[in-house]
């Protein structure tokens, strides 16, 4: 499943002559005081990025903005080359998913064009319909070379999401996941980078059956939702968490996000993204614990008012904690006809859950839910919310398995005062083999 | 990836309605349809269909060739009243929730911009008088219940669905 791919050797000097990466005040070294190595001696890669909590891209007053979504700059270059390159800002960070997507709109056509087109078996271009759990991203799979911070990733498979060549043959399969989300207006971010604890977005299920509903293969400019057949992709050519195929600091993340005011969080907030666990002087797991994650899904067991959940989670792609608690009210609805499921509890709610790993280690967490009418109103306009959360729902018929069986979503608000650890399947670490996470 | 429930039982002498309808059914889906829809979803997802029976309802899973489980609960009356999901991809929405498929996107749609606040990619709750959907999970983990309240057979909670 693990790509190792190396660097040419200009590539690596462009490299060591730094690319967006590093320093910011706010952020402080995970693990610093355990670490193990010289840290910040001429050499080692430049493992750290800015990760910005704020409204997302091309806000204005009337667009909305994003709540509790971070961001990072990552640089997509054509492959092989060093100068036909663009720095895309605000691709948002997702540990509920795995690699780059980015919206095709934003590329220049320079880059757009030279990316390498992946084709399938039979020939014809790949294209995936990616899901999410809100809608769909269709789009091209190609190859590109990628630098965040100072890593770099050569011929990695990822998604230009919206490619105009495939966009009057999305199949009905596809489209009738959910709503499309094929432009910026739609995605609210300029691209996602998934980091999560896999190296490949599906896995063996897509590498082994045609009818994945994931990966097609399609003539380019064709139009027709009969176009598309589903087709078998290797492991190798899915799209691929470009952490996998870095040449260091490849075995997982760490997401920081600083601790923000309460009541009313902060307008913004400034983190970081760190490469690596236990490979350099700044990422070391210190005391985290360690909690492993299910090999085949990467979730957890999360014990919540007594009633474990087995399919729990830690998604910086989720905006808020969701959960099942009908002792807590949700918010009145706004007129629209739809009521809210936003929490909002009379008074600020301070709420405790144990978070178990396959392992057998538990982890106790202290957590707040505030009133989420009076965030987005006292507080209008703050992006950075550490108490925001919403009903899963009271109903436990579609849980995997049994009546027991469901999940605890930890979404960003979770993550604000933490140093969150992620480890890949497969990899080796201080902390043992992925798929973990640490915190 | 998902096993199925121990208390499956293969076959009722509901398939025999199945078939009979099946060749008059129209090729869509089944939320608020009759059981008969059951089997267009099958063909649909290339599934494989079984059957079982709950006090107060019945239970149709269709394995869709991707892997994912999708269970489509029937009133005594024959009414496909609510929806579920599980799995490693989403499964054809537009399919199973038929009728309401315009009715769940323009609700994802409307909440992305309410108030202003954009909602993450991953979690979907729609609460309105005539659907409720929540949907969660990640990559390699979706699941989600859809359900018609209006459908829901009296006496029946929906909690008590498995």
């Amino acid at each position: 499943m693990r790509k190792l791919i190396f660097l040419g050797l200009a590539q690596a000097l462009l490299l060591l002559g730094g690319c967006g990466g590093g320093g910011s005040g706010a952020v402080t070294s995970p693990g610093s005081t355990t670490g193990k190595g010289s840290g910040t001696g001429s050499g080692q890669t430049s493992n750290v990025l800015v990760m910005t909590v704020d409204g997302g891209p091309n806000v204005t007053p009337t667009s909305g903005y994003d709540v509790d979504t971070p961001f990072i700059t990552v640089t997509v270059c054509a492959p092989g080359s060093t100068t036909n390159c663009q720095t895309i800002d605000h691709v948002e960070v997702d540990t509920g998913s795995y690699g780059l997507r980015i919206i095709s709109s934003v590329m220049n056509s320079s880059l757009a064009s030279a990316l390498h087109q992946e084709l399938g078996t039979d020939g014809n271009p790949l294209v995936e319909c990616t899901q999410f759990i809100d809608g769909f991203s269709w789009g091209s799979v190609k190859t590109a070379d990628v630098q965040i911070a100072g890593e770099s990733a050569s011929g990695v498979p990822m998604q230009v999401i919206g490619d105009p060549s495939f966009q009057n043959e999305i199949p009905t399969a596809c489209s009738g996941t959910g709503p499309e989300e094929d432009t910026v207006a739609e995605f609210h971010a300029n691209g996602i980078l998934g980091v999560g604890p896999f190296g490949d977005d599906c896995g063996s299920g897509c590498a082994s059956k045609a009818a994945n509903t994931f990966y097609y293969t399609c003539p380019a400019n064709g139009t027709g939702t009969g176009n598309c057949g589903g087709v078998a992709v290797s492991e190798s050519d899915q799209v691929t968490n470009p952490v996998v195929a870095f040449q260091t600091d490849n075995n997982g993340v760490i997401v920081q996000l600083p601790t923000i005011p309460d009541p009313g969080g902060a307008a913004t907030a400034t983190g970081s993204l760190t490469f690596g666990i236990g490979t350099q002087g700044n990422n070391g797991l210190g005391s985290a614990t360690v909690l492993t994650a299910d090999p085949s899904t990467g979730d957890i067991t999360t014990t919540y008012k007594g009633t474990p959940l087995a399919y729990s989670y830690f998604d910086t792609g989720s905006n808020g904690y969701y959960f099942d608690d009908s002792s807590i009210p949700t918010c009145p609805s706004t007129g629209s006809g739809s009521s809210s499921t936003w929490f909002c509890p009379t008074s600020e709610l301070s709420l405790t859950a144990t978070n178990t790993g396959r392992n057998g280690t538990a982890s106790t967490v202290n957590f707040h839910i505030a009133n989420a009418n009076t965030l987005f109103s006292t507080y209008q306009g703050h992006t950075a919310l550490d108490d925001l959360g919403a009903s899963a729902g009271d109903e436990s018929g579609y849980c995997p398995n049994s009546a027991t069986d469901c999940s605890f979503d930890f979404g960003l608000p979770f993550f604000f005062g933490r140093n969150v650890y992620v480890a890949i399947a497969g990899a080796n670490t201080e902390g043992g083999p992925g798929p973990y996470f640490a915190y | 990836m998902k096993a199925f429930s121990s208390t499956l039982s293969v076959a009722l002498a509901l398939g025999t309605l199945l078939l009979a309808g099946g060749a008059l059914a129209p090729a869509k889906a089944a939320l608020g349809d009759r059981v008969a829809s059951v089997q267009a979803d099958q063909a649909s997802m290339k599934g494989q269909l079984r059957a079982r029976s709950e006090p107060g309802y019945s239970v149709q899973e269709i394995t869709a060739a991707s892997g994912t489980l999708v269970r489509e609960y029937v009133s005594p009356s024959g009414m496909v009243f609510a929806v579920s999901w599980s799995g490693p991809a989403m499964p054809n929405l537009q399919q199973t929730l038929g009728t309401y498929f315009a009715q769940y996107t323009t609700s994802v749609r409307s909440r992305m911009t309410a108030r202003g606040v954009h909602p993450g990619h991953n979690h979907v709750e729609v609460h309105s008088p005539s659907l409720i959907v929540h949907a969660g999970g990640h990559m390699r983990q979706y699941f989600g219940l859809a359900y018609v309240p209006a459908l829901v057979p009296q006496n029946l909670s929906i909690s008590d669905l498995h």
